[in-house]
């Protein structure tokens, strides 16, 4: 699948990445120069806003920190708005290489999934903290059997959807830590989404905001969205046959 | 007259002198004035009327908790309806203080209500204050979180707004710009 200019926008999630930003910009322009690309500063305190002026994309600036559920339910209003088919969302600390990005097209051109996620786990081979990988693993087996389908990556962000997933997440997305709720969400309202093996890397520069309390506070609070997330009822006019035939 | 005749008397009488001073010289808001006169005059009928000390009961722990807790009700019912009045607090929030404060009086002030409560509870008056106190503690902090929750999701939902309006703004801003580029004539009219 060949993606206009048009058609498909690259989402950026950016708080505090004022050293990365610049990077990323290039490596994206040069491997998908018609692509348009937005980035989303969530209230940074940096010079990241700066930066993204810098690079002449268009970009969003949220004047109070949302968290990347808030972000990128911004984001998604946006592409919705401006008429865009697809959203490709890639991290701004660099960890998703955009080269990566024609995997996760390729998948979507098969026409079968509203949201395909790229997976570090899926090919093997990916060494992380083992703390955080045993986070991963427990997660994935957790939402495997929430959504009834194999997860191995369930808090990547390298994400791809197309208009009918952009709809939903547009009107309802999670907050403070949303990808493995975001997966529930799809999973419960019958959205089909695919998970396509992908490298990631090491962030370049700066620090992961999910350290120390932040990680026991994510699994605290992923794990309690989940289980209350079972007890609620398909949002029917949200539903994937409904939005079908209005989009 | 008893120990708690002279507290009750002398009570009642700086209360009623403050409050009717105020209420003449207007330094403080008229309604806090009214209900300290209110208040003071109580007490100081109170100290010289024994009866009225014999009629909630005889002297002890239980009967001063009552006279605390009747003066914390006052106080606290004072403050609420004076935030709603200087408009610092919404009606729909007050509500609720107004009625808990209105409860505690009552149940302090009348004792066939606080016996009432105690043959229902099983419980000393004390204890039914302390619970009371806790459940209405915890229910306002539960309350508090779910507003707080509330105003976080409008909050984030203006920024939401805010964001792609001002997006929309510099995109309208450089189409406008680049409209008069291109509309600007390159040669001078003769």
């Amino acid at each position: 699948m060949v993606l206009r200019g048009s058609s498909a926008v690259i989402l950026i999630p950016v708080r505090n990445e004022e050293a990365n930003i610049a990077d990323l910009h290039q490596e994206i322009r040069a491997r998908h120069p018609n692509l348009e690309i937005c980035w989303i500063d969530d209230g940074s305190t940096d010079d990241s806003l700066r930066e993204i002026r810098r690079t002449g994309d268009r970009y969003l600036s949220l004047p109070c920190n949302l968290g990347v559920g808030g972000a990128m339910q911004t984001g998604f209003r946006y592409a919705l708005e401006q008429g865009f088919d697809y959203a490709l969302r890639l991290d701004g600390d660099g960890q998703h290489p955009p080269a990566e990005c024609a995997r996760l097209i390729e998948r979507m051109a098969a026409g079968d999934v509203d949201v395909v996620i790229g997976s570090r786990f899926l090919a093997g081979g990916y060494e992380g903290a083992w703390h955080r990988s045993l986070g991963i693993r427990i997660l994935s087996w957790f939402l495997s059997r929430i959504c009834r389908r194999k997860i191995t990556d369930p808090t990547s962000g390298f994400q791809m959807a197309n208009r009918a997933a952009m709809t939903l997440f547009a009107a309802q997305y999670p907050t403070d830590y949303p990808e493995p709720e975001a997966l529930a969400l799809l999973s419960r309202q019958g959205y089909r989404f695919a998970e396509v093996a992908t490298a990631f890397r090491a962030r370049r520069r700066g620090r992961s905001s999910l350290q120390g309390r932040a990680a026991l506070y994510f699994a605290f609070q992923v794990f309690l969205a989940l289980f209350v997330d079972r007890l609620r009822d398909v949002n029917p006019r949200l539903a994937r046959h409904r939005l079908e035939g209005r989009i | 007259m008893t120990a708690p005749q002279w507290a009750s008397a002398l009570f009642g009488a700086v209360f009623a002198l403050w409050g009717l001073a105020a209420f003449i010289r207007l330094r403080t808001s008229r309604l806090r004035a009214v209900m300290a006169l209110i208040v003071g005059a109580f007490l100081l009928y109170a100290g010289f009327r024994p009866a009225i000390i014999e009629w909630m009961g005889p002297d002890s722990d239980a009967l001063r908790l009552r006279w605390i807790v009747a003066l914390l009700s006052v106080a606290t019912l004072t403050a609420t309806l004076e935030a709603i009045r200087v408009s610092r607090m919404r009606e729909r929030n007050a509500l609720f203080w107004i009625a808990v404060s209105l409860g505690l009086l009552a149940g302090s002030l009348f004792p066939p209500l606080a016996a009432g409560a105690r043959r229902l509870t099983g419980m000393s008056f004390e204890a039914i204050v302390v619970a009371g106190l806790t459940a209405f503690v915890f229910f306002l902090l539960f309350r508090l979180c779910i507003e707080i929750s509330d105003l976080r999701a409008k909050l984030a939902e203006l920024t939401r707004a805010l964001a792609l309006a001002e997006e929309k703004l510099r995109r309208l801003s450089a189409a406008k710009t680049d409209g008069q580029r291109s509309a600007r004539p390159s040669d001078p009219p003769a």
